[in-house]
């Protein structure tokens, strides 16, 4: 467990790293987020304090000033004598009360603050009552002064009535006793008014201590005021400097967390660097390793190839010089012998076919074709294979066919038949005095979709049901002692395994050990089409007649490859030329025509497939001309690539002469030797105005470059010009040798660009003009040359017009 | 050819074709046949065509050329009493082992060129062309194994 887990963290190393890290660095952000904003909270918490205004400053402010507005109200009274003066006094007083307890509620906290609230109330209760007293002197002192204008009003009226008793005293001497009572009101409010007076001064002395009071209190107010304002200050230096250390803490914090954070980075960084850089070394060494194991699978396919086709090599001339001799009338000894070395032959490439087939299936190489087939066909050919060797092993072989089962069938018949052979040759290799059967088998799905149910049936010796599994894999048998005694690769299943998987089929496998075995695959196959058969050919022994008097070309660099065909087609009497190299038969095709060519796929210099291309696109043969058998020891990977190169079908050596008779049969078709051919004989030898250039080389060589293909019209106007103007002076001077090397250089270009009429000039002014005893004949052609020249002038000067 | 990362390997022609016509042709032939390999990015082609065979020995002798050529195209009268074997000879001697691609339009020719160390022998046909191209794309799949039709 211990050893599994330092496996994991070993594995996910680097996850884990990044994973800490970054849990790390989440941790770290959280917890600056969180003292960060503690911080910032308090800074503007002081700074929201700092601005919110002194309460208690105000408070007392507004009690000063209310005190300041009574006391002038009460002045502008004492000289107006307006009673609406002295109402906002009244006001103010009547709510300085709630003011105080407002202030004194607020200095609740401070002590000292209330010791001066205190004495604020007792100045401003001393001050009212003082306002107060004022303010009924003043009222006293009105009413004084209102009996002293009463007094001189009565003085007045007095002195006015002594005067009118003078005069009416004589009239009427009545009424004395009234003036008495006068002089007597007077006298009262004379006292009145020195009383008056009196208090006046009274008056005057309370004003003053008035004055004294409210000066006492408002220095007391100031004091309060300046007290509170210091106090306020300390407060707000105090909160300042809190904000200041949480600041700088604060800062002090994020440069400890920013210089974390930045190493964190750099950690991080330096582990994606120093991970990346490994991964790109791992990637490298990966797809070096990539690389070298494809070069090797490669080099071991191309071994594989190689050997398979070096050793097929010989066994096809083995193989197939014994099948030609056994033709032959030989004494029974020699027959048997040569049946042995047939057989033999026949075996090593039954094994040559399976390590090719495994090596391509391994690689991926083999695709499965679609052609309709006959499953009755193949059945019997596999039962045809197998029956002398059951026999041999005192076994009884059969098969049978569902009715149900399509007689043809749309898939890979090669495939199929593989299948079988490698199941029905196993279950025939093992079992010994008993029975081998195969059944097949459909279950028709929707369309034309069935599921081909194939059994294979013996009564063997069977495997140990532990080791079924090991049967399909690669290079192995069931027991060590199964190679020895009974033969083979143990690539058999291996490859039938495959060869289903490529069919994207199933294969079951039960087996008891010496009781026998039971094979079943399924298949996925189409219905097919009856009519489709027809390339299905069964060979012929007899030899058509329609062949006869064809012209087979074979290319193959074994020289007994060649020798077994040169065999062959004398048996059948058919014509035949070889070449050891495509660029040779390149060379036979230029000067001959064929109707058929075998072609081997695999050849020094320019191999099969280039040299088919090749006779298709540059030589214009026709695949209704002369079909291309191409010859190999395996059939091709991409058989597709093959077709489109103008290959008509393949023949697998080591054949037999069935086999290559087949192969004829199925290129040539029911043409005769004349309809191969063609009509292409006896071609007229004047050609017309307009065939007298065919520029369709130059025009393929240019791959539409039509650009390219005017220079090298102008090009081939000035060079021949020039040529034939220093041929005509050679001639002139009779200098033959040189006429005919001018003539010479001219040729290839005027072949190229198709003027064949000036070609056959020149070749015939080169020819007569090298050989000295006829130069008149060279003398005559040259003007001949010149007016040629002039119509290919002609048509080249059209040319270059229409595209320009 | 040394092979270096990143690197292009050179892949040097040379054409020596006394007709201007058919000098052309080849080069356009050869260019069009590599361009295939070219558009892989790890191959460059330098081309060299003369039309002058005595130019071109001479520019050989004197070092101003430098002799190394992976593929020779040359027809075999060259002009100037020069054939292709003497060329072919001074250039054995001054370069490895190129692919030596005589063409000539006589197939005469080939009799006389038997001792003469050369690969193909083309005549010129309407083909030579198209084989000349075939055997230039043949010479880079065998010797820097690089297959087009893979």
């Amino acid at each position: 467990m211990t050893g599994k887990f330092k496996k994991y963290l070993k594995r996910n190393s680097i996850q884990i790293k990044i994973g800490l890290l970054m849990t790390i660095s989440v941790i770290l952000l959280t917890v600056t987020s969180f003292l960060l904003y503690r911080n910032l909270s308090s800074i503007v918490s002081s700074i929201r304090i700092d601005f919110n205004p002194e309460l208690r400053l105000q408070s007392i402010r507004d009690i000063s000033m209310d005190l300041g507005k009574a006391g002038n109200s009460v002045r502008i009274y004492t000289i107006t004598k307006n009673p609406s003066d002295i109402k906002s006094y009244y006001d103010i007083i009547s709510n300085i009360d709630g003011k105080m307890s407002v202030f004194r509620e607020e200095c609740r906290n401070d002590s000292s603050l209330l010791v001066q609230a205190d004495t604020i109330s007792r100045l401003i209760e001393e001050n009212i009552y003082i306002w107060n007293q004022l303010l009924t002197l003043y009222k006293d002192n009105m009413v004084i002064d209102y009996l002293k204008q009463l007094s001189d009003e009565l003085n007045v009226a007095a002195t006015a009535a002594d005067q009118r008793r003078g005069i009416l005293k004589r009239v009427f001497s009545r009424a004395p006793q009234k003036t008495t009572d006068e002089k007597e009101i007077i006298e009262d409010i004379n006292e009145v008014v020195r009383k008056t007076s009196t208090a006046q001064n009274e008056l005057l002395e309370q004003e003053s201590q008035l004055a004294v009071n409210s000066s006492i209190i408002t220095g007391k107010f100031y004091d309060l005021i300046t007290k509170m304002e210091n106090q306020v200050f300390q407060q707000i230096r105090a909160r300042e400097d809190a904000a200041d250390q949480i600041a700088e803490k604060t800062f002090r914090l994020l440069v400890l967390l920013s210089i974390s954070g930045g190493l964190l980075a750099i950690l991080v960084l330096y582990i994606i660097i120093r991970y990346a850089r490994n991964a790109y070394a791992y990637q490298v060494a990966l797809e070096k390793s990539k690389d070298e194991a494809e070069r090797l699978s490669r080099t071991r396919e191309l071994f594989v190839a190689n050997m398979s086709h070096e050793i097929r090599t010989p066994v096809t001339a083995i193989s197939g010089f014994t099948e030609q001799l056994l033709h032959d009338p030989l004494n029974e000894t020699i027959t048997d012998s040569l049946k042995i070395i047939k057989s033999s032959s026949d075996h090593l490439l039954r094994i040559i076919d399976d390590i090719l087939d495994f090596s391509r299936l391994h690689n991926n190489k083999l695709t499965l074709e679609k052609i309709h087939f006959s499953v009755g066909r193949i059945t019997d050919e596999v039962y045809a294979l197998f029956e002398k060797q059951a026999r041999n092993n005192n076994t009884m072989l059969s098969f049978s066919i569902s009715p149900v089962t399509p007689p043809v069938l749309l898939g890979d018949p090669f495939r199929l038949k593989q299948i079988m052979i490698n199941l029905v040759s196993n279950s025939v290799k093992f079992t010994r005095n008993g029975s081998v059967h195969f059944s097949i088998d459909s279950i028709i799905k929707q369309n034309e979709e069935l599921e081909l149910l194939m059994e294979f049936t013996d009564t063997g010796i069977g495997i140990d049901e532990s080791k079924i599994d090991v049967i399909f894999e690669d290079f192995t048998q069931a027991e060590m002692s199964t190679t020895r005694k009974y033969g083979g690769t143990g690539l058999g299943l291996s490859i039938v395994k495959r060869l289903v998987e490529l069919h994207n089929g199933k294969i079951e496998f039960k087996s008891r050990k010496n009781q026998g075995t039971k094979i079943i695959c399924r298949l996925p196959y189409l219905t097919g089409d009856e009519k489709e058969l027809k390339n299905e050919m069964p060979p012929s022994p007899a030899i058509p007649g329609r062949l006869r008097g064809m012209k087979f070309l074979v290319v193959d660099d074994e020289e007994y490859n060649r020798l077994l065909f040169k065999k062959v087609f004398d048996r059948w009497n058919i014509s035949y030329a070889e070449s050891p190299s495509g660029v040779d038969a390149l060379e036979l095709l230029k000067e001959e025509r064929y109707d058929l060519l075998f072609l081997d796929m695999r050849m020094p210099g320019i191999d099969g497939l280039k040299t088919a291309r090749f006779i298709r696109d540059e030589m214009d043969i026709k695949e209704s001309d002369m079909p291309i058998i191409i010859v190999s020891a395996a059939p091709p990977d991409d058989w597709e690539k093959y077709r489109k190169a103008g290959i008509n079908a393949f023949l697998q050596k080591p054949f037999s002469e069935e086999k290559l008779l087949t192969a004829v049969l199925n290129v040539i078709g029911g043409y005769t030797a004349d309809e191969v051919r063609g009509n292409s004989a006896g071609k007229s030898e004047e050609r017309p105005r307009s065939e007298k250039i065919n520029l369709k080389n130059l025009k393929h060589i240019a791959a539409g470059d039509e650009q390219f293909v005017n220079q090298m019209l102008e090009s081939f106007l000035v060079s021949t010009e020039k040529l034939l103007d220093e041929m005509q002076a050679a001639a002139r001077l009779s200098q033959w040798r040189a006429v005919s090397d001018l003539a010479h250089k001219m040729i290839p270009p005027c072949r190229h660009i198709g003027a064949m009429d000036l070609c056959n000039i020149l070749t015939a002014v080169e020819k007569t003009a090298g050989n000295n005893d006829i130069p008149d004949s060279a003398e005559t052609m040259i003007p001949k040359a010149l007016g040629e020249f002039e119509i290919v002038r002609n048509l080249l000067k059209e040319q270059i017009e229409k595209f320009n | 050819m040394k092979k270096s990362c990143g690197m292009k390997q050179k892949i040097n022609v040379l054409v020596i074709e006394g007709d201007e016509y058919y000098n052309n042709l080849l080069s356009n032939a050869i260019q069009q046949s590599v361009n295939p390999f070219l558009e892989k990015g790890k191959y460059q082609l330098i081309l060299r065509s003369f039309t002058n065979a005595g130019d071109f020995i001479r520019k050989i002798k004197s070092g101003e050329l430098e002799c190394n050529n992976s593929a020779v195209f040359i027809n075999y009268h060259l002009g100037e009493g020069i054939t292709a074997p003497q060329v072919i000879g001074l250039m054995m001697e001054l370069t490895g082992d190129p692919m030596v691609v005589l063409l000539s339009q006589s197939k005469t020719v080939r009799e006389k060129i038997k001792q003469v160390p050369h690969d193909y022998f083309v005549v010129k046909d309407r083909f030579a062309p198209a084989l000349c191209s075939l055997y230039m794309q043949q010479y880079i799949e065998n010797k820097y194994s690089v297959f087009l039709d893979a």
